[in-house]
């Protein structure tokens, strides 16, 4: 039952009761991502049911800037690969390497993220506003509730840097690191979706 | 309260903490199910008396009682107030005190977590009941269908209220989702195969599995809302290209699933106690686990049956009728189990198999009306009127409530080591069986005497019967309220001077009567080795009468009694997030950006403590006792 | 013995660092011709829409069985998650088809 998978191995020196906490955390987390999975499917279902309701305001498909919107998603995907690289560093005791690997990974997730601002106020000085129309308004919640999964990463790593290593890797710290590292991956996976099912489709007609 | 806590959750432990901060920060499922239980009973309370008012308002045609726009207030309340805040939180109460106990747990498998669904539960009721006293209360109905609840036509704060209110408790619900699937899973004695779960067990997991995708879909909408309302966006507005159907359908994708997340754990309940007090195992064990799934599976695919009338034409229609149908062949599995487990039982009627034996027929009559009301033809004349009250009502009080009340007799000697008065129980139960039959039966009549639903009175023109048959409504709505002071005086009294119960007052089948009453904070002094389905029963009658250890021996010594044993230990943070989260709720319906920051920032460095603290856990030394 | 330990778990480590990169390659490939199908119009609208659909697809079995790691944890990690991936379509799929058409 313990020792879920070979890249959370049994830290030496770990307890029972942390063993078991590490083992109901992961599986906590898949359950909450399940969960997730729902909350993110209503979002797109509205998108879907809403993007061609533009009430004859600006389109989405008239902004979107597809150079930009690529240099987005590939920040986010390699700091996919960051997020890997720093686990597998924890996994050898490499302190420093981890760290390191993590802060990348929350500055690729930054520089992700201050790609969406300027994107989103870009778009609202075109006059593509929360209020212009059904379409905008689907726009905005689902884009908008990514953008914050991905602030809520950055503020997790962070938090987890600045303060969970202060006596280096430990038995109590690792499932951590892994756990954030399933969130980080769950939010571009949804990119991934929404990339395709916002940018590139709109652009398709 | 001061009672309950001399009798829960303090044995073993040191009190190194006020009274009040214990409870505040307690991660002990015993003391959060209290908790629960006491709140959710307050929140009964309140939306019993909400019924009241409706009802004495509907007693005579042309009533003034109350104002058109108080009874819109006042149904919108009862609704809202019965589904979220009482029988939903009342299950949550019995699944936190009984199913770590059930399956030979130490406790749940996040107990901060745990903490944090039960702060945001009572915190978002009580943000939601404080409309009351702020601007009014939420008016358009439990689901609160967009037009009416936007701007437009609801200006005040009363859907605001409603939108975070539900938002906040709503999350919490979803957290105790996750929380109990991972438990399940992960938690169980050795030995406790999953075909051997108790049934209340097993009903928990798939209502957990209900709340872990239903819920989200809510959250969604209930944020779609709160951007039309606040922050001009137009989800629901049909000038700006909105559509208002989105809200119908991502309220009822959730909503259908809430109604089976309140039934779920009631006939698990009603399983336990029906084995129980027939002294048989359960009939047809693994045929109610896979109907309690399949209906678990159906639950998603039939919410279009909630909008028949909105005219997706017959081919959608069809569809979802049939699948609505299909839900009344598992229904009827576990309906025909539980007659076949009674049969040929040596049946003890206590008060608890009383509400057992008195769902079964209830509830098959809220069944009949629900396929009455599945078939789309005939919902468009049953279509919002008091046919449905009728049939929610037997379903929620025949169905949901009475498996309450059969938990609440079932297990009050669990939870807090005394017996309920049975003398007073059974006067209970009769006076509600007449109460509810005589209030709610009429109501079949009224809604095929055109009786509209939602309509703060009727005509006199409507005819003799209509009145006729809601005064007597009314009158048996007030023998169900005198019911109800029969169970409260019985609670506050048997807590106070009832029979002590013993371990295993019942002669019972689970593992939670395998130690003592109420449990001591660790549970079992030594983690329990199953051995068979009706784990305890097993080694009652194929065993020595105690239970059998799972842990390895040390020099004769299990290794718990050596060391101690490891406990969760408190945390403050979880009710403080809750109470950010609040506050930045109160600021939004207000307007106030600076109480948002504010909640927001104490919710936020709760959260970060949360993902940076490492609970040390505590030792506790065993005291003897049952599993000795 | 436990030079051998050593020597076995860093060429795993190795080993995996190699494949993460061919995943990011991967998707970094998926993605470019994604957007440059889309940019250039090279094929007919519903060919593209069919495409990209599958390639979103592919991206999204990448991440979760190679990044995740989906393909070594606990059986319940892929039933909730699958659960989770029906569920989603259900309700992204029912929303689309019964509000638009």
């Amino acid at each position: 039952m313990i020792g879920s998978h070979e890249l959370v191995p049994a830290q030496p020196g770990q307890t029972p009761e942390q063993a078991k906490a590490q083992d109901n955390r992961v599986l906590g987390f898949w359950i909450f991502l399940s969960g997730e999975c729902a909350f993110f499917a209503a979002l797109i279902g509205t998108y879907l049911s809403l993007d061609t309701h533009t009430a004859g305001a600006v389109t989405l498909a008239s902004l979107i800037d597809l150079p930009l919107t690529g240099v987005m998603t590939l920040s986010l995907l390699s700091s996919s690969l960051t997020m890997v690289f720093a686990f597998l560093a924890m996994n050898k005791g490499e302190l420093q390497a981890m760290k390191i690997w993590l802060w990348v990974t929350a500055l690729l997730g930054a520089i992700f993220l201050d790609l969406q601002i300027f994107e989103f106020t870009h778009y609202m000085a075109s006059g593509f506003t929360m209020g212009a129309s059904a379409s905008a308004s689907a726009f905005y919640a689902l884009v908008g509730f990514h953008g914050l999964h991905v602030a809520f990463g950055l503020f997790w790593i962070i938090s987890l840097l600045v303060y969970s290593f202060k006596d280096g890797i430990t038995p109590a710290n690792t499932s951590k690191v892994w756990i954030a590292g399933l969130y980080w991956h769950f939010v571009d996976v949804v990119w991934v979706i929404i990339f395709t099912v916002v940018y590139l489709m709109q652009k398709v007609h | 309260m001061a009672a309950v806590a001399e009798l829960v959750g303090t044995k073993g432990r040191q009190r190194s903490q006020s009274y009040l901060m214990s409870w505040l920060t307690t991660a002990d499922h015993k003391r959060i199910g209290i908790m629960y239980l006491l709140a959710a009973t307050f929140f009964f309370g309140v939306g019993g008396i909400e019924a009241l008012m409706i009802r004495i308002q509907l007693s005579s045609p042309g009533n003034t009682f109350v104002t058109p726009a108080l009874y819109d207030q006042l149904f919108t309340m009862h609704g809202t107030t019965m589904i979220f805040l009482a029988v939903m939180p009342l299950f949550i109460g019995f699944i936190n005190c009984i199913v770590p106990l059930q399956i030979g747990a130490r406790d749940v498998a996040f107990p901060r977590l745990n903490a944090l669904s039960l702060w945001l539960f009572v915190l978002g009721g009580i943000l939601l009941n404080s409309s009351w006293f702020l601007g009014g209360a939420p008016n358009a109905g439990w689901f609160n269908y967009a037009p009416i609840s936007l701007t437009p036509f609801n200006p005040g704060p009363g859907i605001d209220f409603y939108d975070i209110g539900l938002q906040l408790a709503g999350i919490g619900t979803l957290m105790t989702g996750v929380n109990f699937i991972a438990t399940i899973i992960n938690n169980r004695a050795p030995g406790m195969s999953l075909m051997r779960m108790p049934l209340f067990t097993w009903t928990t997991f798939v209502t957990s599995v209900l709340i872990l995708f239903a819920f989200p879909p809510f959250t969604v909408n209930l944020f779609l809302l709160m951007f039309d309302r606040l922050m001009g966006a137009n989800f629901f507005n049909i000038l700006k290209g909105g559509n208002v159907l989105l809200w119908q359908h991502l309220f009822w994708i959730f909503g259908h699933p809430e109604v089976y997340i309140l039934i779920l754990p009631a006939f698990g309940i009603i399983s336990e106690v029906i084995a129980t007090f027939s002294r048989k195992t359960i009939f047809g064990y693994d045929s109610m686990v896979l109907a309690t799934i399949a209906i678990g599976f159906l639950a998603f695919t039939v919410w279009v049956h909630h909008m028949f009338v909105d005219g997706f034409g017959p081919y959608v229609n069809s569809l979802f009728a049939i699948t609505t149908l299909a839900i009344a062949v598992p229904t009827g599995v576990k309906i025909f189990n539980w007659i076949f487990t009674m049969w040929g039982g040596k049946i003890k009627f206590t008060t608890a198999m009383l509400f057992a034996t008195g769902f079964i027929p209830l509830f098959v009559i809220g069944g009949i009306s629900g396929v009455m009301l599945a078939m789309a033809p005939a919902d468009f004349q049953y279509n919002d009127s008091y046919f449905v009250v009728a049939h929610l009502h037997y379903v929620l009080i025949g169905g949901s409530l009475m498996g309450v009340l059969a938990g609440a007799y079932y297990w009050f000697p669990k939870i807090t080591g005394r017996l309920l008065n049975e003398t007073l129980g059974k006067w209970h139960f009769w006076l509600m069986m007449i109460g509810f039959n005589v209030t709610f039966f009429p109501m079949h009549f009224l809604g095929l005497l055109g009786m509209p639903r939602r309509v703060a009175t009727y005509s006199a023109a409507m005819g003799q019967a209509v009145a006729f048959w809601n005064l007597v409504a009314t009158i048996g709505a007030f023998i169900l309220a005198i019911s109800f002071l029969f169970f409260f005086y019985n609670l506050i009294k048997s807590l106070k001077s009832g029979e002590r119960a013993g371990p295993d007052p019942w002669d019972g089948r689970a593992l939670e009567w395998a130690t003592e009453s109420p449990a001591p904070v660790y549970n079992f002094a030594k983690t329990p080795l199953v051995r068979g389905r009706d784990a305890w029963w097993v080694e009652k009658t194929e065993g020595d009468g105690q239970l059998r250890s799972a842990e390895p021996e040390q020099d004769g010594e299990s290794a718990h009694h050596a060391h101690g044993i490891h406990l969760p230990t408190g945390s403050i943070f979880p009710f403080l997030i809750a109470l950010g989260l609040t506050i930045a709720g109160y600021g939004a319906i207000f307007g106030l950006l600076l109480l948002v920051a504010i909640g927001l920032a104490l919710a936020f460095f709760s959260i970060h403590r949360m993902i940076v603290d490492e609970d040390p856990g505590e030792i506790v030394q065993p005291v003897g006792g049952a599993g000795e | 013995m436990s030079e051998q330990v050593t020597a076995t778990t860093e060429s795993a480590e190795r080993q995996h660092r190699r494949r993460y990169w061919q995943v990011m390659a991967a998707m970094v490939v998926l993605t470019v011709i994604a957007f440059a199908l889309v940019i250039t119009g090279a094929l007919p609208a519903v060919f593209i829409a069919a495409i990209l659909l599958v390639f979103a697809a592919i991206q999204v079995v990448l991440q979760v069985y190679l990044f995740m790691h989906l393909n070594v944890g606990r059986r319940a990690y892929g039933m909730f998650f699958g659960m989770g991936l029906g569920v989603a379509v259900l309700i992204s799929m029912a929303l689309f088809v019964l509000l638009r058409f």
